[in-house]
């Protein structure tokens, strides 16, 4: 006997009481494991120095999450209060990752000092970075990340990475979502770049001003104008900047609000 | 009468036609949840002075379809934390089993000092990382309540995709958009969480819920509210969101069948 | 019937009822009848030399290799189970290059000494998730020497596991004898090439061989150059030095 009902009761999805075109077959729905959570952050080296900064703000699409999520993180020191630590990493992206890389490069600093009997240096550290990011090569961390410290010469050292791991010193670096907005100005106000000598001379004969590092008020300041600029342009960063300077004496940690908005 | 108990009861082929078992998918490549099926929506939470009020209704959807009407979202840990659970409910009372083992081990072991909500909230972040990890997720946004080891108020949240994020105020979901916005205007965060009462906590959740219930068309108006103080947790199942007023409903224009 | 002792040193990882573990303390054994391989440390580098037991003349004696690379500032004497040696060295070597690879570093000398004794107790009956790299402990003592940011080092790994840091050590058959020239003759103003004459001299006192420069190895780890292996030309001067200073 044939089938009373015409149709089969499982062929269909629940629905709206309202007929949907569903001219497509089955509905793909794949999971994404990844997220965006906004914010910037940014580091500046001086000669006995080195600053690494980020906005506080953490945010999900157009939601605000929490106004004060840090983003810039001691590495090797006390699991609470940091304590002991030499080395800064700050990581912008997706958020999970990011707490996520922080802990294992956390532990392998812990690890080596067991090891080797010696604190790791922080080329050692940007190294062991590197291969930590590249070894997720094929599901990477979705961060940008920013290592600082000082060097064996007792130098500000400032390393800035991919999401894979490539990674090169620098004297500064912005990353995240306003990254855009500030590593132009960075380029300008820390590199001097386009600035000139005024009557060194005309058209190609100018001659270009010669960057050096700077003081350490100057560089803070240079900071927080970075950061104010950015909140005013990028709806993703705002709310408060935390600030971690490193010097021989140890790691300072400053907080200044920012808009709001 | 056949002689096959295993198909007694059964909807009869030749008149219902044979049953499709292709949902039941037992060849092929492995299918992790790609989607979540019967699901909770948000979950609310303030401080205050001395503790923290969470709180979520009682409904669980299946799609648009209101299908379980008495389900408990907030679970009660020990005497240390509530955690409120959005998304999906079968994997919800996945992790309240996990935390329901883990409790009895813990009260089993001999060191006594009991987890507090921040071990809690690091333990499910751990848990929800890992499984977005592995591309099978937990599909829950969920909310934990209590102290932390300092014994002040905690309030923190973790998603599916291991995302952590602590706040004064915090909603998953709708919540999110509606009852936060609400709390950041009664509380503003640079308000010292001193200055909140607990009935003035409490009383901002009723408000949100109602809110919530009004907009929200995944909502109910019956609900759950636990207050996590250092007196312990008080949860109260079968609250019902009161004093509504639809009065505003007649000027809404635009929808339907409307003539003028 | 057994005698009281061996009844304890069939199961490699049982203790005697005194707390004694018989395999590893006959591994120690078999490393006294091994050739002898001395260290000497300075200010300056290490020298390490061996002797060669050049058995025939036939043999072709750059072909015994008891002297060998770990890295660039590391390298190592062997005295004992050749063979046990190339699995510990293989395995230092790795774990060297492993380092230099994720911390842009060079391995210290210490850790690379550890990571060689962290192997040596890798052996026993294999649990069931666990492998088990040998059945037996190692039968091989090594003297490895390096130079890293504390300076030349040299240190001692024995089959036990445990290693200790020398100014000058000597094992493999000869070594009673060699350590106590060692001990009368060393101290810590020692030049590199007064510490090269003192490790052949050392081993010409207790090798049955008359030593010359096809019986003896020398090497040397120095800040400058590294780890390097002395060539022959290296050896015929090393050696005919010793004979002048005699």
């Amino acid at each position: 006997m044939a089938s009373i009902i015409g149709h089969n009761p499982h062929s269909n999805s629940i629905g709206y009481s309202f007929s949907q075109p569903t001219n497509a077959g089955n509905k793909e729905h794949s999971f994404y494991p990844y997220t965006d959570n906004g914010g910037s952050v940014l580091g500046i080296t001086g000669k006995d120095f080195a600053v690494l900064a980020g906005d506080t703000r953490s945010t999900s699409g157009y939601n605000i999450n929490s106004r004060y999520v840090p983003k810039v993180f001691k590495i090797g020191g006390d699991q609470e209060t940091g304590e002991g630590a030499h080395i800064l990493l700050s990581v912008v992206g997706f958020a999970a990752d990011g707490l996520a890389l922080k802990e294992r490069l956390d532990a392998v600093v812990k690890m080596y000092k067991y090891q080797h009997g010696k604190p790791m240096s922080v080329r050692a550290c940007a190294q062991r970075l590197s291969t930590i990011l590249y070894g997720k090569r094929f599901f990477p961390y979705y961060v940008q990340a920013i290592l600082a410290g000082l060097d064996e010469e007792g130098k500000g050292a400032l390393y800035g990475y991919d999401p894979v791991g490539s990674y090169e010193r620098e004297q500064c670096r912005a990353a995240g979502a306003a990254s855009s907005l500030i590593m132009p100005f960075l380029d300008n106000q820390v590199n001097l770049k386009n600035q000139y000598i005024p009557g060194s001379g005309e058209g190609h004969a100018l001659e270009a001003k010669k960057p050096e590092p700077m003081p350490r008020d100057t560089v803070e300041q240079v900071v927080r104008d970075a950061f104010t600029s950015a909140v005013e342009r990028h709806i993703e960063v705002g709310d408060g900047l935390q600030m971690l300077i490193i010097t021989a004496d140890g790691i300072e940690e400053i907080y200044h609000p920012l808009k709001k908005d | 009468m056949n002689h096959f108990p295993g198909t007694w009861g059964r909807p009869r082929d030749d008149v219902y036609g044979p049953y499709d078992a292709s949902y039941l998918r037992s060849t092929g490549p492995k299918a992790h949840t790609q989607s979540p099926a019967v699901t909770g929506t948000s979950v609310i939470a303030v401080k205050f002075n001395g503790g923290v009020a969470i709180a979520a209704d009682n409904l669980a959807s299946y799609g648009s379809l209101a299908r379980f009407t008495d389900v408990k979202r907030l679970r009660v840990f020990g005497n240390a934390a509530v955690v409120g659970f959005s998304g999906d409910v079968s994997d919800m009372q996945y992790i309240d089993r996990l935390l329901e083992s883990m409790d009895i081990r813990e009260n089993y072991s001999a060191h006594g000092n009991q987890l507090n909500a921040k071990n809690l909230h690091t333990y499910l972040s751990k848990v929800l990382y890992k499984r977005r990890s592995e591309f099978n997720p937990l599909w829950n946004h969920i909310l934990v309540a209590g102290f932390d080891g300092d014994k002040k108020p905690f309030l923190s949240s973790a998603d599916l995709l291991g995302t952590t994020f602590s706040a004064p105020h915090l909603a998953t979901g709708f919540g999110a958009h509606l009852a936060v916005p609400i709390l950041r205007r009664l509380f503003p965060e640079e308000r010292p969480i001193d200055e909140i009462t607990k009935e003035d906590a409490v009383s901002a959740l009723r408000d949100c819920l109602k809110v919530l219930w009004y907009r929200d068309a995944r909502s109910l108006d019956k609900y759950s509210l636990a207050v996590i103080t250092h007196e312990g947790i008080e949860v109260q199942e079968d609250q019902q969101i009161e004093a509504q007023s639809w009065a505003f409903a007649e000027t809404i224009k635009g929808y339907g069948a409307q003539v003028v | 019937m057994f005698i009281a002792r061996s009844e304890y040193d069939r199961g490699i990882n049982t203790f005697s009822p005194e707390g004694r573990l018989f395999q590893v303390e006959y591994s120690l054994e078999a490393i006294k009848l091994g050739s002898t391989a001395i260290g000497v440390a300075t200010s300056e580098g290490v020298i390490l030399g061996v002797e060669k037991r050049v058995t025939s003349t036939l043999l072709e004696a750059s072909s015994v290799e008891k002297i060998v690379e770990i890295d660039q500032h590391i390298g190592c004497a062997m005295s004992g189970l050749q063979a046990d040696a190339r699995s510990l060295v293989e395995h230092a070597r790795v774990e060297s290059q492993n380092h230099a690879f994720h911390y842009a570093e060079p391995l210290r000398v210490e850790s690379c000494t550890q990571a060689i004794c962290d192997l040596a107790l890798r052996f026993g009956e294999t649990g069931d998730d666990e492998e088990s790299v040998m059945s037996r402990p190692f039968g091989v003592a090594l003297l490895i020497a390096g130079f890293d940011e504390d300076g030349p080092q040299l240190y001692h790994a024995e089959p036990s596991g445990t290693f200790y840091r020398y100014d000058a050590k000597a094992i493999g058959s000869g070594s009673e004898g060699a350590q106590a020239e060692l001990q009368n003759e060393y101290h810590r103003s020692l030049t590199l090439s007064e510490a090269e004459t003192l490790v052949l001299k050392t081993l010409k006192q207790v090798m049955e061989e008359k030593l010359d420069a096809k019986n003896v190895q020398l090497a040397s780890v120095t800040k400058e150059k590294g780890f390097r292996i002395y060539n022959d030309e290296e050896m015929g001067r090393a050696v005919a030095q010793l004979g002048g200073n005699q």
